[in-house]
C-alpha cells in the first residue's frame, strides 16, 4: 500500500473543498490534499450551468461553472496538489486516510489536519415513500440535471416535479427551455422550499402552475411513468380523499431535500448534530474529533455557494491554526437555537475568538417572518442584533458578530446569574423576535 | 402563486401599483412600483439601486439571463455550458435558444469564449460558461499538479 504524509488533506472538491484546501494553504499549512472521486474537479458546480452563483462573494453573477473555475485556478495557483478519481473508503480517529484510484491501487494518507467536505446527496424516492409501481422515469432532479447539462441526454418530455427545492425549479426552466412541458410543480409544505427568485424566474416566467400543499400520492405506468395522481394535503400533511386528480407524464423528478453525506465522519466519530444531519462544529469548523474538520453542505445544508466558500475559509483557516500551533486556547461557549431558529452552526465558539475576529453564525428560521430582530443573547442580556425585513426557512440567515461585540466580562457576568437550563454554563441563545417588542417594554415568550 | 405577485391594485384613474419580486439576487426583495401612463413613477422595497433598474426594466421590457449547453467535438466532455453575456428581452428567448440549440463547436474552448455574436439581434454575445480542453488524457488544462506516491510506497 502506498503512503503518504501531508499536513491537510480536504476529502471533496466541490466550492466547499476547493475554497477549504487553498485557504489552508495560504494560511501556512505545508503540504495540502485535495482528493475527489470525480473526474474533475468543482463537484456539483459543474453540473449547474444556471445563472446566480457569486453575487455576494464575487459581486458578479456568475454560472456553476464558471464560480467553480475561478476556485479552481485559485487552487492550482496557491500550490494545492489535487487527486482525482480517487475514492476515499475510510477515515480514522488518528486521522489516517484509506483512498483508492486506479493508478495507485490502495493508499494510506497520514495527515495532521482533516478537511471532511463531501457534500451532500439529494433525498430519492425511498425517503418520502410514493405509492404506485417501480417504472423508468422517475429521476432525482440532480440527476436530470447532469443528464442534460453534462451528458447531453433528455430524460423525458412531459414532467411533473414533486418539491420546490431549488434544483427542481431550475430544472422545470431547463427542462421548458430544452423543449420538455412542465405539467406541475408539487409541494406538500404551504409555502414554497426554494428561493422566492426561483419561483419567479423559472415557474411564473414559464407558465407552470405551483400547488402548494399538494403532493404525489401514486406513480402510475408499467415499462415507462405514464402518469401521476396528485392530492391536496391538510395541516397535517395527509392527503384529503376526494381532492386527488391525474396529470399525465412521462417523468417525474423529485427535489425534496439533501441530506449532507456523512458515512466517512461517522466512521471517524464524529459527533453528528440531529437537526442539521451534519457534524456538531466549532467556529474554526473543527469537529468533536480533534485535528478533523468540515464545511459546506456536509455540515449543513447551504443555498447560497457564496456561503458555502465563506464556511470553507473558516475551515481552511482553522486546520491551518491547528498544523502551525496557532489553535485557540481557553474557554469555549455553546450555541443554542432559540424562539424561531431551527438550528444554529457553528455549534461551539472560543471565547478568545469573539474577542480577536469577527465570528460568523450561520442559522434557520423555524417559519417564515416579517420585521424581525435575530438576537444573539446570553443570559438575559440582548448582546448583539440585526433587523431582517423578511426571514424564510428557504433563506439561510448569516450573523457576523464583529471583534470584540460580546466580551469574555459579558458571558462571564451572565454565567454567574445562572440563566435556567445553562447546566454547561452560559450559552449563546440566538432568536427571533418581533422588532416592536422592546418599545413595547416586554418580550414574548 | 403568479396570480398573487402580478396583482395590479388601482389607486385612481391613471396611476397603479404594481407588486414584483425582485430577482436579481437571492434576497429576493418585494418590490412594490407605482405606473402611470406605463412609466415607472417610483419603486419601493427594495434594498439596493439594482432593485430599481430591475422593477423599471421589468414593468417596461422585461430581459432575463439565458444559459444552455452547446455540443461540443473532441471535448473532455461531450457539451459545453454557455450564457448570455448579459441579460436579454424576453420575447427574444425563444429564438435565442434555437440558434444556442444548433451551433456546435470543437475542443478546446476557453471560458468566456464567445459562441454566438448577436445572438437574436439582441446586441448581446453567448459566451461558453467554462473551458473545455480537448480530451481526457490533458486535463485539467491550467497547470494541475497532481500527486506522485510512486516514490512513498511501502
Amino acid at each position: 500500500m502506498s503512503r503518504i504524509e501531508c499536513d491537510v488533506a480536504v476529502i471533496g472538491a466541490g466550492p466547499a473543498g476547493l475554497a477549504a484546501a487553498e485557504r489552508a494553504k495560504q494560511s501556512g499549512a505545508g503540504r495540502v490534499i485535495l482528493l475527489d472521486r470525480d473526474r474533475e474537479l468543482g463537484g456539483i458546480l459543474n453540473q449547474c450551468i444556471h445563472n446566480g452563483f457569486g453575487l455576494q462573494l464575487l459581486a458578479q453573477e456568475l454560472t456553476g461553472p464558471e464560480y467553480a473555475e475561478h476556485f479552481i485556478n485559485k487552487t492550482f495557483d496557491s500550490g494545492v496538489e489535487t487527486m482525482l478519481n480517487t475514492m476515499v473508503l475510510d477515515v480514522t480517529r488518528d486521522r489516517q486516510i484509506i483512498a483508492i484510484n486506479s493508478d495507485e491501487g490502495l493508499m494510506r494518507i497520514d495527515a495532521e489536519a482533516i478537511i471532511l467536505a463531501m457534500g451532500a446527496r439529494e433525498r430519492n424516492r425511498g425517503a418520502v415513500t410514493i405509492p404506485g409501481t417501480r417504472p423508468a422515469g422517475v429521476f432525482t432532479a440532480g440527476a436530470a440535471q447532469r443528464f442534460i447539462n453534462m451528458e447531453g441526454y433528455m430524460p423525458g418530455r412531459r414532467v411533473v416535479i414533486l418539491g420546490s427545492g431549488d434544483i427542481g425549479l431550475i430544472m422545470a426552466r431547463r427542462m421548458t427551455w430544452e423543449g420538455a412541458k412542465v405539467e406541475a410543480v408539487l409541494e406538500i409544505l404551504p409555502f414554497p422550499s426554494g428561493l422566492t427568485r426561483n419561483i419567479v424566474q423559472c415557474l411564473d416566467d414559464q407558465g407552470i402552475p405551483l400547488y402548494l400543499s399538494h403532493t404525489v400520492i401514486s406513480v402510475k405506468g408499467e415499462e415507462r411513468v405514464e402518469g401521476v395522481t396528485v392530492a391536496r394535503v391538510d395541516e397535517n400533511l395527509k392527503p384529503v380523499p376526494g381532492s386527488e386528480w391525474d396529470i399525465e407524464c412521462d417523468t417525474l423528478l423529485l427535489s425534496i431535500g439533501l441530506i449532507p453525506e456523512n458515512e466517512l465522519s461517522r466512521e471517524a466519530g464524529v459527533e453528528l448534530d440531529a437537526v442539521t444531519g451534519g457534524p456538531v462544529v466549532t467556529d474554526e469548523m473543527e469537529t468533536s474529533v480533534p485535528g478533523i474538520f468540515a464545511c459546506g453542505n456536509v455540515v449543513h445544508i447551504h443555498d447560497l455557494v457564496d456561503n458555502v466558500t465563506r464556511e470553507a475559509w473558516a475551515a481552511g483557516e482553522g486546520a491551518a491554526r491547528l498544523v502551525t500551533g496557532k489553535q485557540p486556547r481557553g474557554a469555549t461557549i455553546r450555541t443554542r437555537a432559540g424562539d424561531g431558529i431551527r438550528y444554529v452552526v457553528p455549534h461551539v465558539v472560543h471565547v478568545q475568538n469573539l474577542a480577536d475576529r469577527d465570528v460568523r453564525l450561520f442559522m434557520r428560521a423555524t417559519h417564515p417572518a416579517e420585521n424581525v430582530r435575530v438576537e444573539v443573547v446570553v443570559g438575559d442580556n440582548v448582546l448583539f442584533s440585526k433587523f431582517e425585513r423578511v426571514v424564510r426557512p428557504a433563506e439561510m440567515l448569516a450573523l457576523t458578530i464583529p471583534a470584540g461585540k460580546i466580551s469574555e466580562q459579558a458571558i462571564a457576568d451572565a454565567g454567574r446569574r445562572g440563566e435556567e437550563g445553562s447546566k454547561n454554563g452560559p450559552e449563546l441563545v440566538v432568536r427571533v423576535t418581533p422588532r416592536d417588542v422592546h418599545k413595547r417594554g416586554g418580550v414574548q415568550a | 402563486m403568479s396570480a398573487e405577485m402580478d396583482t395590479a391594485v388601482i389607486t385612481d384613474k391613471t396611476k397603479e401599483i404594481r407588486e414584483l419580486t425582485c430577482i436579481v439576487c437571492p434576497v429576493g426583495c418585494s418590490l412594490q412600483a407605482t405606473i402611470e401612463d406605463g412609466n415607472v413613477l417610483d419603486v419601493e422595497g427594495n434594498s439596493c439601486k439594482r432593485g430599481r433598474e430591475y422593477a423599471v426594466d421589468e414593468l417596461c421590457a422585461p430581459k432575463r439571463t439565458v444559459t444552455s449547453t452547446v455540443r461540443v467535438e473532441g471535448g473532455f466532455l461531450p457539451l459545453v455550458p454557455v450564457r448570455t453575456a448579459a441579460p436579454i428581452p424576453k420575447e427574444k428567448i425563444d429564438q435565442a435558444l434555437f440558434e444556442v440549440a444548433k451551433a456546435t463547436l470543437e475542443a478546446p474552448v476557453r471560458i468566456h469564449q464567445v459562441i454566438i455574436a448577436d445572438v437574436a439581434g439582441t446586441g448581446v454575445d453567448v459566451i461558453a460558461s467554462r473551458s473545455m480542453p480537448k480530451t481526457v488524457g490533458t486535463y485539467p488544462a491550467s497547470g494541475a499538479k497532481t500527486v506522485l506516491v510512486h516514490d512513498a510506497c511501502v
